[in-house]
Parts: C-alpha cells; sequence; structure tokens
C-alpha cells in the first residue's frame, strides 16, 4: 500500500501554531510582495476566498469577515515541514517528500489493515501533538489512488483506506479534474468526450489514451487500476513548484557527482523558473536510493533563501550548499532532483522605491545577463552556455511584507513570548 | 546572497588534525564536546523555545526575560509546568488536576489567582516545560545581544 499525508490548510495551520487566538478564524496567507492570496484556512476557503485572487480586491471584505491576513514566511513553513517530515520518517522510514506538505509512504505489501490504521492514527495524532499541524492521510494501491483516497479522507475525519473492493463506489464520485497528473486541459479534452468521472476514466482503452492523450496519462490510468507505475521521475510537479531531476542509471556516489548533478537540475529549474517569468523563495533538493531495494534511503534538504531568487547563479548555489548538508558519501543515490517553491511573479520586484542604488544595478546587471544567456542558449541551444557556481553579495530585501509573521522557531529574536 | 542557516558544530574538546599519511588511531576517541542541545532537547521535532514576559510563575523561579524550553510531545502531568493558550495567549503556569476531575492552572505569586476549568476540553496545553534558561548578566550570547527586548 502507498500512502499519502497531506498537512491541511499548510501555511495558515502554520501561522495559527503561535496564535492561539486564531483559532476558528479565517487566515489568509499572501504572496511575497503581498500581491495575491496564495493559502487560505478552511474557514477562509468555506467563505469563498478563492486562491491567487488580488488581494488589494478583496481587502474589505476580509476585514468585514475579521479574516487574519499573513505575508508568506517560508522560514516558518519550511521550519515546520521539516518537523512534521521527521516524525513522519520515525513513523515509515520509507518515504517520499512530495512537496512542503505532503509526503508518500511506502508500505509492506502485507501489511494487515488493522496494522495499517492503528499506524496511521498513532502518525496523525503524533505529528498534531508534536507540530500542531492536523494532516490527513490516505492509502491505496498506487500513488494516484493514494490522492484519491486522501482527497476522500477529509470527509472522513483525515483518514482513508482504499481497498480494491471500493475502488469502484470512490472512483464514480471523483471528478476527472482532481485526479492527479490531469490538469485543466486533458479534463476539458475529457468532458468533451462525456468523460467527467474518474471511473469513466479508468475504463476507457489503453490505446484510445495514448492516441488522445500522453504516455504520462496512460500511467494514470493504469495506476488508477493499481497498478504502482507512477516514480518521483514521472510524477507531475507539486502544485506552484517547479522540479527539475532525474533517474541515473548508475548510482551517484561522490560528492563532486553530485555538486554536477545539482547544479545541472538547479540550472534547468532556473530556466523553467524564467519561463515562467517567477521567482522562488524555497529550494529543496532530494538524493533517493533505488526505492525497489533494501535500505532505500532519502536524504532531503529544504532551504529558505533570505529573499526570492531568480538569478541562475544564485539558485545553483543555493541547491549545492543544500545537497552538501545531507549527502552521505557512498549511498547509492539514484534519483536527484532540485525543486523551487514559493514561486511568484517576478514583477512587482523591479522598481521598488526602497531598495538601494547598488541593489538596484546589480539586480538590472543580472537581469540583463540573464536575458542574453536565454539569447545565448535559444541560439546555440540549452547546453551552450551554463554558469559556474559563483553567487554575488546583496543584502537588500526588496519585499513588501506587511503582515510578517515572526519566525517563532528559527530566529532566537522571534520566539513566542508567554505571560 | 543566500542566508543558509546551520548550526555550528560543536567546540570538539580534543581536535585531531591528519596532514597526512595514515590517521592517527587517536582519532577514535575524540571527544565531541559539550552540546547544548543534547543537554535541552529529547524530542527535537516536538521542542519550541518561548520567552517569559509575565511574574506569575517567580515562586518557580522562572522570571520575565528567561528561555523556557516546551516539549510539545510529552502528556502533561499533574504538577508539570506547562505552557497552555488561555484566551488567546499564552500563559506559563502548574498543571494541578483535582479529583473532582477539574483542571486548575496555579501561579507561583501572591498576586495571581488559580485559573479554573471544569474539564481538559476547555483547554489546551501547548507543551510541557522541560528547561527555563535564565541569564544572568543579563545579555544573551551572540552578535548584539540576540533576542534582547
Amino acid at each position: 500500500m502507498i500512502g499519502l499525508i497531506d498537512c491541511n490548510s499548510f501555511y495558515a495551520s502554520c501561522e495559527r501554531v503561535f496564535r492561539p487566538d486564531l483559532k476558528g478564524r479565517p487566515i489568509v496567507v499572501l504572496s511575497n510582495n503581498d500581491g495575491c492570496i496564495v493559502a487560505q484556512s478552511a474557514e477562509a476557503k468555506r467563505m469563498g476566498i478563492a486562491r491567487g485572487a488580488p488581494y488589494h480586491q478583496n481587502r474589505e471584505f476580509l476585514e468585514s469577515v475579521n479574516a487574519e491576513v499573513f505575508s508568506s514566511n517560508y522560514a516558518l513553513y519550511q521550519d515546520i515541514s521539516n518537523r512534521v517530515m521527521d516524525i513522519v520518517r520515525r513513523h515509515v522510514p520509507r518515504l517520499e517528500i512530495y512537496s512542503i506538505d505532503e509526503a508518500f509512504l511506502f508500505f509492506e505489501e502485507d501489511q494487515k489493515r488493522e496494522g495499517l490504521e492503528r499506524l496511521a492514527a498513532s502518525l496523525r495524532s503524533e505529528v498534531e501533538r508534536c507540530t500542531g499541524i492536523p494532516v490527513s492521510l490516505g492509502l491505496g494501491r498506487s500513488k494516484t489512488l493514494a490522492k484519491v483516497a486522501e482527497r476522500h479522507s477529509k470527509r472522513e475525519g483525515g483518514f482513508f483506506l482504499l481497498s480494491p473492493e471500493k475502488e469502484e463506489e470512490i472512483l464514480r464520485e471523483t471528478p476527472v479534474h482532481s485526479l492527479w497528473g490531469i490538469g485543466r486541459r486533458k479534463a476539458d479534452f475529457l468532458g468533451s468526450r462525456g468523460i467527467t468521472t474518474a471511473l469513466e476514466f479508468r475504463n476507457l482503452e489503453d490505446w484510445w489514451v495514448k492516441k488522445h492523450l500522453t504516455v504520462v496519462t496512460l500511467y494514470t490510468l493504469w495506476e488508477l487500476r493499481g497498478r504502482s507505475v507512477i516514480s518521483a521521475e514521472l510524477a507531475p510537479p507539486p502544485r506552484k513548484e517547479i522540479v527539475s531531476g532525474i533517474t541515473a542509471r548508475t548510482p551517484l556516489t561522490t560528492l563532486s557527482q553530485m555538486r554536477q548533478a545539482m547544479a545541472r537540475h538547479a540550472q534547468s529549474a532556473a530556466a523553467k523558473l524564467a519561463g515562467e517569468k517567477a521567482v522562488c523563495s524555497l529550494i529543496s533538493v532530494s538524493m533517493n536510493t533505488n526505492r525497489f531495494k533494501e535500505n532505500y534511503s532519502q536524504s532531503y534538504k529544504g532551504l529558505v533563501l533570505s529573499r526570492p531568487l531568480a538569478y541562475p547563479p544564485d539558485i545553483i548555489k543555493a541547491a549545492i550548499d543544500a545537497m552538501e548538508e545531507v549527502f552521505r558519501p557512498g549511498l547509492p543515490y539514484i534519483r536527484t532532483a532540485v525543486n523551487l517553491g514559493g514561486l511568484e511573479p517576478a514583477d512587482g520586484l523591479e522598481g521598488d522605491l526602497f531598495c538601494s542604488e547598488e541593489f538596484r544595478v546589480s539586480e538590472e546587471r543580472k537581469r540583463r545577463l540573464s536575458l542574453a544567456q536565454q539569447e545565448v542558449v535559444s541560439r546555440f541551444g540549452r547546453m551552450a552556455l551554463v554558469s559556474g557556481a559563483t553567487g554575488m553579495k546583496s543584502k537588500a530585501d526588496l519585499m513588501n511584507r506587511d503582515y510578517l509573521s515572526p519566525r517563532y522557531t528559527t530566529c532566537w529574536e522571534d520566539i513566542p513570548s508567554c505571560l | 546572497m543566500v542566508n543558509v542557516k546551520r548550526s555550528l558544530p560543536p567546540i570538539p574538546l580534543f581536535s585531531e588534525s591528519v596532514k597526512c599519511g595514515f590517521p592517527s588511531p587517536a582519532a577514535d576517541y575524540r571527544e565531541e564536546g559539550l552540546d547544548f542541545n543534547e543537554l535541552l532537547v529529547r524530542n527535537r521535532s516536538a521542542t519550541y523555545c518561548l520567552r517569559v514576559s509575565g511574574q506569575s510563575m517567580e515562586g518557580k523561579g522562572i522570571f520575565p526575560g528567561d528561555i523556557l524550553v516546551v516539549d510539545r510531545s510529552l502528556t502533561p502531568r499533574s504538577g508539570d509546568v506547562i505552557v497552555a493558550a488561555v484566551d488567546g495567549n499564552f500563559t506559563v503556569k502548574t498543571l494541578i488536576r483535582t479529583d473532582r476531575g477539574e483542571v486548575v492552572l496555579r501561579a507561583a505569586h501572591a498576586d495571581y489567582e488559580d485559573i479554573e476549568f471544569r474539564g481538559e476540553e476547555e483547554f489546551f496545553c501547548f507543551g510541557v516545560v522541560t528547561f527555563c534558561i535564565k541569564p544572568f548578566r543579563g545579555r544573551w550570547a551572540g552578535p548584539e545581544g540576540a533576542g534582547e527586548r
């Protein structure tokens, strides 16, 4: 069985851990520049506050419903995430961190239902007790089914084990657009052919899916039938994250191999970031050994960036720094990846009134350099010009973060106070 | 550019530098040094630090400015010093469970009255206080007395 553990309304839940006065109140979290809403608590969702909505258009409404507004505090979220994942790993050593608030758990094939239920209950209560973050857990025969189960668990008090006998019933009530890996375009296409539920999709013929959609969609189909085929490599990137990674044929065991691999991933992730005209606030690296062999292990490190980055050398340096903190020489790592998270549109960071001239010049140079690099790359190919891993110095913090909560767990000056 | 926060490695009491050739056999016996995390933190992912701002626990030696080490994973027992959420604020008090199933938060200061709850569900315990760290020269270590208010 494969499990998916998901932190409920993660950013909003993190803000609530150290603010007991916010119990039951709607919470929204804004993007780095306080531009738009990137996360909401369950209360805020019920009031119809949408993700992605511009803050200034919703300001009055948020005030009228007594919502608490926060700027995104990635230092806090990453620290709480690390705590959650450490606790999960103690219960289920075979885990694959998928995003800041989700991880896949791999259970032994012969584990009995009662054993899984007991483990799930103690895992969920332990995470909530130690971190204050409520989590839900879904189990199924594949990652895609675990995702379906996790979605359904929200109606079952936070835990749902999707056994093969129940798959038909649950898939019937699961809309196809909510399936992992089925984006809006695929869902629209399927809808135009009269396929709206996950069950209707599961009953399609392989050749038809392959002909009209993609091979990855075919894997989704197989996963719904209980075949676990989606590796970390094939997994669709988490919402609001960029992933660049590869599974090597021969394991990477030395630090220098790993530095090169991470630099390559960071380079291509940075290129995707530029393509989306975005900046990132979180970077994480993961190195997995073969999941189907003995002693499976994942080394993982998430870093919070002191300010949003877009410049490839900065991203490469951060990725290498993160990797070096957790790299264990000699382990046969085959899957290596770099994730960029906390993505925001890059505009709004330029032309800030309060940044220093020195900083503005250096940013402008970086921007021009990036453009020049993109130009070279587009003319001569992707690997024609790649960055060496050099960092630049800069102190300025450009962002508007008017509603930033303290870094309760990572900064002595910010620890919570008690009477 | 990128501020990577790393915990400083503990200072070794006996360090061995190996220039060339075989490593010294003594390197195996290297003392790792005193690590305050080892002393103060039993369960890292459940441990939080809070700064005291009130006087209600002075009778137990807990003063404003002290830093409390709080373990959320421990089950609070009667007699434990705990951090609880009362009226939306964190407060440090001694937890007392009465025979009648009531929960009392008791200060260690004559000016503060007991806070009583009829049952466990009315009251939220953030965690059990395991240590209290106090500065005796009024300054915390670190750059510019980090953490001073």
